[in-house]
């Protein structure tokens, strides 16, 4: 081989290096820019809206801070009655690893709807000082005026549900679901851990009140489960 | 190593009782429900190395009208006056628990039926071991209350088959007021294993009311008495249980003179409280059944009021 081809081969090479370099250098700094946005970005929930029904998902899994809330509400007004549904959590940990699973479906949307949430937090402090700290709640309101036809005089029912926590490891579950008109109202919480948990519910319907509030601090495994029916 | 130890119990005992009573026993009706009524039910299961509070709270004040009876908007509601013949119950329960820096086991359900009897059914398991911290301790409160005040019927209606029998028909019901309360307490107890049961009956059959509660210690940990060569494991702290009556009765059914006079055959109070500090084991059971014969003749349906 003549000189001047091994020159234009170990050129051809060098360029080649310098495009693989540039190539690495372009990844990583994309990569530098995309990671930390991935940890820090928080996942929006996926709604669906319709005259029919009201469907959202938060579905997150999080290494590092978090700090989020979602806040929900639906009513509706017609046919002597008035509906009024409420849903929200929020969830901050300043470090270690975080997984929260938030469902909620009210259908239809319109008189006599079901409510149904579902919250699923889970947190693993991998080994820092850390705390997660959170909570829960959904409340549902029903004010109908009389009906002769089916023997129901006028009323309000009010029911409100929820948890507050500061877990330095462990899972909290709660669930809640209503039926129509207001039949029915279910709560079930449930954790295993470590810190402090809160859970409790209250009912008032005029001449009948009830009211429920439980508090764990220490190492504990909690489940909790009220229903309503009237 | 199994050892009796002498055990020195402190009891403190007071117990008053009166009964001013000129006539006939007081008693009051069952209350028919409304058409629409609630049900409640709740279930708690906790087991913590650390600090637990519960708190539990339920009011239901209700009404029953005979359809014959003309009302205004003046005593038409369940908290206003009186209308003829009507007929008014209140069942109130309340349950309150502090455990502190202890080992603790809760298990407690809660049912409230606004159509069937037992109206109302409560039941507590408590466990709890102090640990070394100097403020490690729990304590419970528990109150039931049942309240019943009638204006009087002349033609009461009964329930079920006991309500057929031809001795009892056609006896009217005269004015009554009903008020009774139960309850028990905990305090400063650093080892425990206690169960409590409440009942309140108003809508049928006889209106009951009904608390018990079983307190002692932990089996193998602490102090215990030998009784019948069974070891009977004690609890520590100081515990408590009550119960209050107080009835009235009318005369004679009063029918169509509401606000008018009302003359009062029979009073009648009962108050007892037990007070127990030290190491014990305890068990106390009390009921208070109303009986009018010309309402409904008491059953005695359900004999035990609380399954579990």
């Amino acid at each position: 081989m003549r000189e001047s081809d091994r020159e234009e081969m170990k050129k051809m090479r060098e360029e080649q290096m310098m495009k693989i370099a540039c190539c690495f250098a372009f990844a990583v700094s994309i990569l530098l820019i995309l990671i930390p946005q991935a940890v820090l970005a928080e996942a929006q929930p996926w709604i669906i809206s319709s005259p029919e029904r009201v469907w959202a998902i938060t579905n997150i899994r999080h290494v590092g801070a978090l700090n989020m809330s979602q806040d929900y509400s639906h009513s509706y007004t017609g046919n002597n009655e008035s509906e009024e549904y409420t849903h929200s959590f929020r969830v901050n940990a300043p470090g270690g690893e975080t997984e929260v699973f938030d469902v909620l479906s009210i259908a239809p949307t319109t008189r006599g709807s079901r409510l149904w949430s579902d919250t699923s937090i889970g947190y693993d402090r991998l080994g820092t000082s850390g705390q997660l700290t959170g909570g829960e709640s959904t409340t549902a309101g029903i004010a109908y005026s009389g009906n002769s036809g089916l023997c129901r005089p006028a009323g309000t029912i009010c029911a409100a549900m929820g948890s507050q926590f500061a877990l330095t490891d462990g899972v909290v579950h709660t669930s809640m679901t209503t039926n129509e008109p207001m039949s029915l109202v279910g709560y079930d919480f449930a954790s295993l851990g470590e810190g402090t948990v809160s859970t409790g519910c209250a009912v008032y319907t005029g001449s009948l009140s009830y009211s429920q509030l439980i508090t764990v601090d220490g190492k504990f495994d909690v489940s909790y489960s009220a229903d309503f029916n009237r | 190593m199994n050892t009796t130890y002498r055990v020195r119990l402190i009891i403190a005992v007071a117990v008053a009782l009166t009964v001013a009573l000129a006539g006939i026993a007081s008693a009051s009706p069952p209350v028919p429900p409304p058409n629409q009524t609630a049900l409640i039910e709740s279930t708690t299961s906790i087991t913590a190395i650390g600090t637990v509070t519960s708190s539990q709270t339920f009011d239901w004040i209700y009404s029953y009208i005979p359809e014959d009876t003309n009302y205004g908007s003046e005593n038409g509601s369940e908290i206003d006056d009186l209308a003829d013949e009507e007929r008014v119950a209140q069942i109130q329960y309340d349950r309150h628990l502090a455990a502190t820096k202890g080992m603790v086991e809760l298990e407690n359900t809660f049912t409230a039926d606004g159509s069937n009897i037992p109206n109302l059914a409560a039941t507590q398991k408590l466990g709890f071991i102090a640990t070394n911290s100097t403020i490690s301790s729990v304590g419970a409160v528990e109150n039931g209350f049942m309240g019943i005040v009638t204006e009087g019927d002349d033609e009461p209606v009964g329930s079920g088959v006991a309500a057929l029998c031809v001795w009892v028909q056609g006896l009217g019901i005269p004015p009554t007021n009903e008020l009774v309360a139960v309850g028990s307490e905990m305090k400063g107890v650093t080892l425990v294993s206690a169960e409590t049961r409440t009942s309140v009956s108003t809508t049928e059959d006889a209106p009951r009311i009904h608390h018990d509660i079983t307190a002692g210690g932990v089996e193998g940990v602490g102090t215990y008495l030998t009784e019948e060569g069974a070891p009977v494991w004690l609890g520590a702290g100081t515990v408590s249980a009550g119960m209050k009556v107080s009835t009235m009765e009318g005369r004679n059914v009063s029918s169509g003179t509401v606000g008018g006079y009302y003359p009062r055959a029979s009073t009648l109070t009962y108050d007892e409280m037990v007070t127990v500090s030290g190491l014990w084991n305890v068990k106390k059971d009390m009921t208070y059944t109303a009986q009018i014969p010309a309402a409904v003749l008491p059953t005695g349906y359900p004999l035990f009021s609380i399954a579990g």
